[in-house]
């Protein structure tokens, strides 16, 4: 008898941590709900290029080169975004500027509206995680592999040096008055804001 | 005389422990803060996990040098399937894990993997170096096959607790230590089994003429090395929120060495947990104390070299009459 109570009460036990432990499903349901939830960064990354961008908030450019000018660590804390213990803190800033100098790698913008403050607009070297980090079109949580995650950041790159940078580069012209949106990454450890480059996610030119 | 010296060889341990931690206070003033404490605490809790488990093996004679691809393997599994489930197109069935559903299929994947490895030493004689090298790599393999190379990341909130949070003003991976610690000190101390451990540990023929089950007991001993490392894999999974396939490197080396530091002889036979824990705290204080120095880390792999070595010197001294 004190055997059955025995394996009357290890049957419970299993039964209850199982309970506690797992959930069934029917594998084919489960894969129909997987597969509409497949992920694809190229999808992701045209949808926030094409709709996201406008509305996405971002800091005044002088703010910005004033705020990070006058204490780095403090300001990039405040307002940065960053990737877990990574020293690189990310922005999207805007501003209206005018056009100094035309090179093959950016643009070196004069800020309106602001004492001698200047910006560059990169036209090449479009790499790295900026855009993806800055804008946080993404939580590397939701992610079942960093490849996935990853792939935003080079196809945003994609995108910004095939459509947005050719397009700039084909009418920018010293003097010229823009409107600027886009991209900052600034390392902490290597400060350099005469080396500033604003990726550019929107760009447009006002005279 | 004789007295003060066993007293001093007794507890050389906690007095080399003292003397690191008055030099690195006088030495760095951020060293003897609450804060450096609980990092300290937290870091040295994976390696007090696995290296409690190695004493028991080492105490039994023998060596374990897969903890690290095992804490690996299972903190890989518990993650995999807290994050993805498990397909079993068979029965056409999908199991989703609970947090505590995965835990616990990482802790029993480890107790099966020390299980094997105590069933290969004793059913087949394979010396443990070989049989716990072989385990090295094959548990490494199945990391790198389970994750596919690629960590597992974005384990949740509530997993993550485990690693990061805390609980009645201590961290989560201490209390678990803690409790870890207190019942191998039970183990070890208070049962037949702990006494089992220690009698083969210093004459295997002895014991096993006195009727002592020595395979049982060196299958246990090996299987609850392979748990505990499972538990250190859970807690640093959960602290990283990630499954690394690389986890654990040479983390066998590290808990051998808190073994060794803190008095167990590697012959078998003699040893205590809580020497171990003082032993994995020194090296917890002297990797703190070594970053706060800013000693280069290659500087600090041989300064930790060294005291191993001397530990083990001292252990030689004061016990000269050991195989």
């Amino acid at each position: 008898m004190s055997k059955l109570v025995k394996y009357f009460v290890f049957i419970i036990a299993t039964g209850l941590l199982l309970y506690s432990s797992i959930s069934l499903e029917p594998l084919d349901k489960h894969k129909i709900k997987q597969d509409k939830n497949i992920f694809s960064a190229k999808d992701l990354a045209a949808n926030f290029m094409l709709n996201e961008t406008s509305s996405l908030p971002a800091i005044d450019a002088s703010d910005f080169l004033e705020g990070i000018s006058k204490n780095v660590n403090e300001y990039c804390s405040s307002y940065g975004k960053k990737l877990g213990i990574s020293s690189d803190y990310n922005f999207i800033i805007e501003g209206i500027g005018t056009v100094e100098s035309v090179k093959e790698e950016d643009v070196l913008v004069s800020l309106v509206n602001s004492d001698k403050l200047q910006i560059l607009i990169a036209t090449d070297f479009i790499f790295g995680n900026t855009i993806r980090d800055a804008s946080g079109i993404a939580d590397i949580g939701d992610f079942q592999n960093t490849m996935d995650f990853n792939n935003i950041s080079v196809e945003l790159n994609n995108i910004v040096r095939e459509t947005i940078v050719p397009s700039f580069k084909q009418k920018v012209k010293e003097g010229d008055t823009l409107y600027f949106k886009g991209a900052v990454e600034v390392n902490i450890k290597r400060v350099n804001l005469q080396k500033l480059r604003v990726i550019p996610l929107i760009v447009k030119f006002n005279n | 005389m004789t007295d003060i010296k066993s007293t001093l060889v007794k507890f050389q341990s906690i007095i080399a422990l003292l003397v690191l931690c008055i030099v690195l206070t006088i030495l760095s003033d951020r060293f003897f803060t609450l804060e450096n404490g609980w990092n300290i605490a937290r870091q040295i809790s994976i390696n007090v996990c696995i290296s409690v488990g190695m004493t028991l093996v080492i105490l039994a004679k023998g060596i374990d040098l897969s903890v690290g691809s095992m804490l690996a393997f299972s903190g890989a599994v518990a993650a995999g399937l807290l994050k993805f489930g498990l397909e079993i197109p068979a029965i056409n069935t999908f199991v989703g894990f609970t947090v505590f559903g995965a835990i616990l299929a990482g802790v029993v994947v480890g107790g099966a993997l020390g299980l094997f490895n105590g069933w290969m030493i004793t059913r087949f004689k394979v010396p443990p170096f070989v049989a716990t090298l072989a385990m090295l790599t094959i548990a490494r393999g199945a990391t790198m096959l389970w994750t596919g190379g690629f960590p597992i990341t974005g384990l949740g909130e509530n997993f993550a607790f485990i690693g990061t949070g805390w609980f009645l003003g201590m961290p989560m991976p201490v209390w678990i230590t803690a409790i870890v610690v207190v019942l191998a000190v039970i183990i070890t101390n208070k049962t037949k089994f702990g006494r089992h451990i220690y009698a083969i540990g210093g004459n295997e023929s002895a014991a096993r003429l006195s009727g002592i089950n020595i395979n049982k007991v060196k299958i246990w001993v090996y299987t609850i090395a392979g748990i505990l490392a499972a538990v250190g894999g859970i807690i640093l999974t959960s602290r990283l929120d990630s499954a690394q396939p690389n986890a654990g490197m040479s983390y066998e080396l590290d808990s051998i060495a808190a073994v060794v530091i803190g008095g167990t002889s590697l012959s078998g036979g003699r040893g205590s947990i809580m020497g171990t824990v003082q032993g994995a705290l020194i090296i917890g204080v002297l990797n703190s104390g070594l970053v706060l120095l800013n000693v280069s880390p290659f500087w600090q792999q041989v300064i930790k070299g060294l005291v191993i070595l001397v530990a083990v010197i001292m252990d030689r001294l004061n016990h000269p009459h050991e195989d």
